[in-house]
């Protein structure tokens, strides 16, 4: 497939052959993505259609009780919907939609679901971002100090605090947080969606909850794993070389052990970003924060077909150029390591 | 290290952090007593109108001396109407100050932007009008025009003449007159192909709607309908344009959104976020509304409704969670109510599966369970609810609280009950009890608390046990629909009217389109036959009355009771007189909201 890593002893990153062999693989990947998004949308399309339970069914009342439909009544209410069209009519209107760009509007409140996405989705990417950058502030210089004084006291601080913020959902620190701002201070951050230009305080303010608890827990796994990996990269010939040579220790900690022993965090975070983009479902509930991820979750309760599958085929996309993006990094990151 | 040590501070405070939360639950946990007063109120403008309410036997043989003319002048209904040509809404306080929005955190997830069929009429209602509406300035305890300016009936109350308001206009500038009335009813009574209506059920009555000139209507209906005026205040009565429905053949599902009359028109909405209404200029009443708009901020589950309220992001929530009503109720800042809503807890039986279909096992259900005992349980997590029987606590057919708490299967000593329950069980032939299975919704408080606490109890009292078998909400129509139950605790009756005869119609009557027990008793079928022709308030009650009997001998459901509301406000939102309701609220219009701040 051409996509097996190749060593270079040479330093040179962008010589004309390496540029060609990097442009064929990523159009390899490209190409690769087409029939795994094309199998999500025939998955997704499919699965929303068999679970059981359909919201036309009753017609429920907020502040209770409910209205069920009898089967006349239902039939008509799918038929006047559309629903009652053959299902290869209704998935090539969808894929229609899609390469439109439109991604039609939802079953139910009629906004458009490419409006909803970028609504939605700004404050996702956002504390995603921010969460994934607070994990390697935290998680990295602790990974390291923690490798550095193995076995001392510090080690087993850092080792206990990670395995607390691992061991917690970040979910319930979320809760936790939020009542004791309420019960504390009386406040709770803003409800809603305030996007960054239109408000940058009260937009902190709704992101910085999410981003600092999911932040905590996913620096505690890259701390776990730069510890991990970097007492690994310790014990390598080339680092023994470079103490032995008289070079300075933060020099090889940071020049030579540090560099090598990245890869995997990197790997482990792109895999988080991914995830995170998607949403982290429990943590948006706990800070009311509306993100993707929890009308991801709405769509499927309500059976919002064309939310639930643009929203999955859009992670599909999300999830195909991270990993791209992450192995186009081990590029950079090991100049040993080249495409072709 | 120190800005390490500061990172690792909230942590250390977990501890403390956690007391906290228990100190939260175990406060949750306190007795709430029941809102006595407002029922008391109730029977009170009842008997101002000479509808008689507890005081029943006293004031029997007075009634009885009253000349059938003179019902003419007064026709019985459940709720008082007010018909004053003269009537106009305002706020009770002097001088009501002008300006301001009002912020109000409730769940703003609509399925769709036709209240007739699911629209979350709980947003929108202040965008629209309903011919008449429950007196917000009396606590909603009689009902007052609204697109109506006044009202004719019949001897007989199977005839209503509606005198519509003039030089209403809806916020797209069409003028409001007889034929939008005429085409919104027509539609809900005999919706369009594809159209749904969530009305339909209350209106069988209406025989036909004509249309007398431009601003008069009359109803005709097949039954004397005492309660008819009750029926048009429901929350999806609104009255949209004829222009518009035509337009849109009767469907206005995927209108975003439909015009109206109300004293707000929409400005804006994101979903499952937010949504902004502003005051109408044009709106019909003189000087209504005071305030300048809307903001309606979406807070899904109770505890982020009170959380918005506590922290001050909203001004008002219908129903919070108890922890923060709790918590409100401590601060000087901040009143908190509770209301009694329509709406019912149960476990419906399958009246057709063995051995459901043996009265007594139903019986000795009713009589074992402790319903005290859920209620406490699952009020913490869930809404308060009154032991009550088949009619909610507002109705002035409502039998006391103070006289359920006395009665078999309602009390809370349950040594006589459940004794009485295992002899049945015996003579059913199932002395040691049976295996069953019990269908719940998904959600913590049913799933987690309300029904495993029922099902310890079947069990422990009758040795019943119940598999819970846990489903998702969006199916439990289609279960119930199919009958694919035995037990199912996501089933509840009730419906928008003080006057319980709709409701039982259509739940508990043979073969009636809602009637998801599959309960049939002769008995109680017989009793609604009268009661659809019965305009005799002191008949009605007595019947009603053999009508709960029946189903306390032989019941349809085991009933738990009537739910109540939590509101939460801060002091300083007027005009709602939220202290004196006597009747729980979603769909307020906020036309005589002010903000004293």
């Amino acid at each position: 497939m051409g996509s097996t890593p190749r060593a270079s002893p040479s330093l040179q990153c962008l010589t004309g052959d390496t540029n060609n062999a990097m442009r064929t693989y990523v159009i390899q990947r490209l190409l690769l993505a087409i029939p795994t998004l094309f199998g999500i949308t025939v998955l997704i399309f499919v699965a929303m259609r068999v679970l059981p339970g359909d919201p036309l069914k009753t017609i429920y009342f907020e502040g209770g009780g409910a209205r069920i439909l009898s089967e006349e009544e239902y039939l008509e209410a799918r038929k006047n919907l559309g629903l009652d069209r053959p299902l290869y009519i209704q998935y090539a209107d969808w894929m229609i939609d899609v390469f439109r760009g439109d991604m039609g509007r939802s079953f139910w409140h009629q906004k458009p679901i490419r409006e909803t996405i970028q609504r939605r989705g700004t404050i996702t990417v956002e504390y995603a971002l921010l969460a994934v950058i607070l994990s390697w502030v935290v998680g990295l210089p602790v990974g390291l100090i923690a490798a550095v004084w193995r076995n001392s006291w510090v080690d087993y601080v850092v080792r206990f605090f990670v395995t607390l913020f691992m061991a917690i959902p970040s979910f319930w620190l979320g809760l936790t947080v939020i009542l004791i701002t309420v019960l504390v201070w009386s406040w709770r951050p803003p409800l809603g969606i305030v996007h960054l230009w239109d408000n940058p305080v009260q937009n902190m303010q709704i992101i910085l909850g999410p981003a600092i608890v999911i932040g905590v827990a996913m620096g505690a796994i890259l701390a776990r794993m730069a510890r991990a990996t970097l007492l690994e990269v310790f014990r390598e010939d080339y680092v023994r070389t470079a103490r032995s040579k008289g070079l300075a220790e933060r020099l090889v900690v940071v020049r030579h052990a540090l560099r090598n022993a990245i890869l995997p965090v990197l790997t482990i975070s792109g895999l988080q970003l991914a995830a995170l983009l998607g949403g982290s479902v429990a943590v948006e509930r706990a800070f009311s924060v509306p993100g993707l991820g929890f009308a991801l979750v709405k769509g499927i309760q309500e059976r919002d077909w064309v939310i639930v599958q643009n929203v999955v085929l859009l992670y599909g996309v999300v999830f195909v150029f991270i990993n791209l993006a992450i192995d186009l990094a081990y590029g950079f990151l090991d100049p040993r390591i080249r495409y072709g | 290290m120190s800005m390490k040590s500061r990172r690792h501070l909230p942590l250390m405070g977990f501890g403390i952090f956690l007391a906290l939360l228990m100190t939260l639950v175990a406060a949750c946990t306190e007795t709430v007593e029941v809102p006595g007063e407002t029922v008391i109120v109730e029977k009170e403008v009842i008997k101002e109108v000479e509808v008689p309410g507890e005081t029943v036997i006293v004031e029997k043989e007075v009634v009885k001396t009253v000349e059938v003319e003179k019902v003419v002048e007064v026709i019985a209904t459940a709720v008082p109407e007010i018909q004053d040509p003269g009537f106009v809404l305002s706020a009770l306080e002097a001088n009501p100050k002008r300006g301001g929005i009002f912020r109000e955190a409730i769940p703003v997830s609509l399925n769709a932007f036709d209240v007739l069929q699911g629209g979350g009429i709980h947003i929108i209602a202040p965008v629209y009008n309903k011919l008449v509406q429950r007196n917000v300035m009396d606590g909603l305890r009689t009902i007052v025009p609204d697109l109506v300016q006044t009202w004719e009936t019949t001897s007989d109350a199977k005839e209503f003449t509606l005198n519509l308001r003039q030089m209403v206009t809806y916020h797209d500038g069409s003028p409001f007159n007889a034929d939008d009335v005429i085409a919104n009813l027509n539609r809900m009574i005999d919706p369009p192909e594809g159209v749904t209506s969530a009305a339909k059920d209350t209106l069988v009555a209406v025989d036909s709607v004509d249309k007398i000139d431009d601003y008069t209507v009359k109803f005709t209906l097949n039954n004397p309908t005492p309660y008819f005026l009750e029926i048009l205040v429901a929350g999806n009565m609104v009255i949209y344009s004829d222009e518009e429905l035509n337009a849109n053949n009767g469907d206005l599902r995927r209108i975003e959104i439909p015009t109206g009359t109300g004293p707000f028109a929409f400005d804006d909405h994101a979903p499952d976020e937010r949504w902004k209404l502003r005051s109408n200029p044009d709106y019909f009443v003189p000087g209504l509304p005071y305030l300048d708009g809307v903001d309606v901020v979406h807070a899904v589950t109770w505890p982020e409704r009170g959380t918005a309220v506590l922290t001050g992001q909203a001004d008002y929530s219908f129903n919070v969670s108890r922890g923060t009503w709790d918590e409100g109720q401590k601060r000087a800042d901040i009143s908190v109510a509770e209301t009694p809503c329509l709406w019912s807890h149960n476990v419906a039986f399958n009246n057709e599966k063995p051995p459901f279909d043996d009265p007594r096992i139903r019986k000795a259900i009713h009589l074992a369970v402790s319903r005290q005992v859920q209620i406490d349980g699952y009020r913490p997590v869930w809404e308060p609810t009154f032991v009550t029987r088949w009619i909610p606590v507002p109705s002035p057919y409502a039998t006391g609280l103070g006289q359920i708490a006395t009665m078999p299967g309602y009390r809370a000593d349950k040594t006589e009950d459940i004794a009485e329950a295992q002899r049945l069980m015996a003579e059913a032939g199932y002395p040691d009890g049976f295996d069953t299975e019990i269908v719940t919704w998904n959600g913590a408080p049913t799933a987690e608390v309300a029904t495993p606490l029922f099902v310890d109890m079947l069990n422990k009292a009758l040795g019943i046990n119940a598999e819970i078998r846990v489903i998702e909400r969006f199916t439990g129509g289609e279960i119930l629909a199919s009958g694919d139950y035995e037990l199912d605790r996501g089933y509840s009756f009730g419906g928008s009217l003080l006057d319980p005869y709709l409701m039982w119609n259509n739940f508990f009557r043979t073969g009636a389109n809602q009637n998801w027990s599959r309960y049939s008793n002769a008995d109680l079928d017989a009793v609604l036959d009268k009661l659809a022709g019965e305009l005799d308030p002191i008949k009605r009650q007595e019947l009603f009355n053999e009508g709960m009997d029946i189903m306390d001998e032989d019941p349809p459901v085991y009933h738990i009771g009537f739910c109540a509301w939590s509101p939460m406000w801060y002091n300083y939102v007027k005009g709602l007189n939220l202290q004196i309701r006597s009747l729980g609220s979603n769909t307020d219009s906020w036309e005589t909201t002010w903000l004293d701040k």
